[in-house]
């Protein structure tokens, strides 16, 4: 009985990441095409430009790199740019071990892979339920909108062959609509609501007082710090 | 170059899961963690939202602000991705055309 259960669980698993990533999926449709489309006025061939969304994984980081690309930056810069974005992802990283204490350790390493803003915004929603196998379930998820993330860039390369002038200004809106709806769903209490507040003041005023990137990573580790600081007074 | 963003995304995804999955992570420090998700989005948010041109702007030739604001209410109503994305750009849109 053991292992027909363990079995089935992990079906359920892998069944329910799955589902729960449609919606990431449909997020990532805009910005994938829009990433597809723009990559293709660089000089990067059609095939890397898919290449980049299968190896890099990284929306909010290939985009930037495009427009990079597109005003002719140098590699080493682009390279440095996607490292300080990606930094955050650190702290989503180690957020997100907390669910994985039962986890097999061989499967960590590919829910790395997969951890995104939005599969962690998702994930650390859901896996604050009670639920078996949570690391198949993210690793499902993640693994699935992956797919996704690819087969939209694909889309936009092929949309952007064809219909040569494309110009959609409100594409832009895509990423901080996204981020709306992220934050919407990691509020969780009013305590949240005030370290929300505060990080996006701190972000804003050290993105005056600080070059790069900076200012996300430490606006964020101030406020969680501060955030534990103000229950602590209460 | 392709190889350089590969793995300057991919070791600060990995690395902290990985390790710190099997660890005893102090109580503090998991208090800390817990406030990171809605800290970091509101850190990347608020910038792209009130930083037009490399000044706050918070008057109402600020687009994406005013966007912002119903695009909030169609997330906290919709709870979905897909809807609040595609709202949000129609927002826009509809403040470009005014």
């Amino acid at each position: 009985m053991g292992r027909e259960f363990f079995i089935l669980s992990y079906k359920n698993a892998v069944i329910d990441g799955v589902k729960n990533s449609i919606p990431v999926i449909l997020g990532y449709l805009p910005i994938g095409i829009s990433y597809g489309i723009l990559a293709l006025g660089t000089d990067l061939p059609p095939y890397l430009i898919v290449g980049m969304s299968v190896f890099v994984f990284a929306g909010s980081s290939q985009l930037i790199a495009v427009n990079m690309l597109a005003a002719q930056a140098a590699v080493i810069p682009v390279i440095m740019t996607t490292f300080l974005i990606n930094l955050r992802h650190i702290l989503m990283s180690a957020s997100l071990s907390l669910h994985f204490k039962k986890t097999s350790s061989k499967l960590l390493p590919f829910i790395g892979f997969v951890i995104t803003d939005e599969s962690f915004a998702l994930g650390s929603t859901l896996l604050e339920e009670e639920r078996e196998n949570k690391g198949i379930f993210f690793l499902a998820m993640g693994l699935s909108a992956y797919l996704g993330w690819v087969f939209s860039s694909l889309i936009g390369v092929i949309l952007g062959s064809y219909i040569l002038s494309f110009e959609i200004p409100v594409i832009d809106f895509v990423l901080p609509a996204m981020f709306i709806i992220l934050l919407i769903m990691q509020i969780k209490d009013r305590m949240d609501i005030v370290v929300s507040i505060l990080a996006g003041l701190l972000s804003i005023i050290l993105y005056f007082l600080i070059p790069g990137n900076w200012n996300i990573i430490i606006a964020t580790v101030a406020a969680s710090i501060l955030g534990v600081m103000i229950e602590n007074a209460l | 170059m392709i190889l350089g963003m590969t793995l300057v995304t991919y070791i600060p995804r990995m690395l902290p899961v990985t390790l710190l999955s099997k660890v005893k992570i102090p109580d503090l420090v998991v208090r800390i963690l817990k406030f990171v998700g809605p800290a970091i989005l509101a850190a990347l948010l608020a910038p792209t939202l009130f930083i037009t041109d490399g000044s706050v702007d918070i008057s109402l030739q600020n687009n994406y602000l005013l966007a912002a604001i119903p695009t909030f209410f169609t997330a906290y109503l919709s709870r979905s991705i897909f809807i609040t994305v595609f709202a949000g750009m129609v927002f826009l849109y509809i403040l470009t055309l005014i």
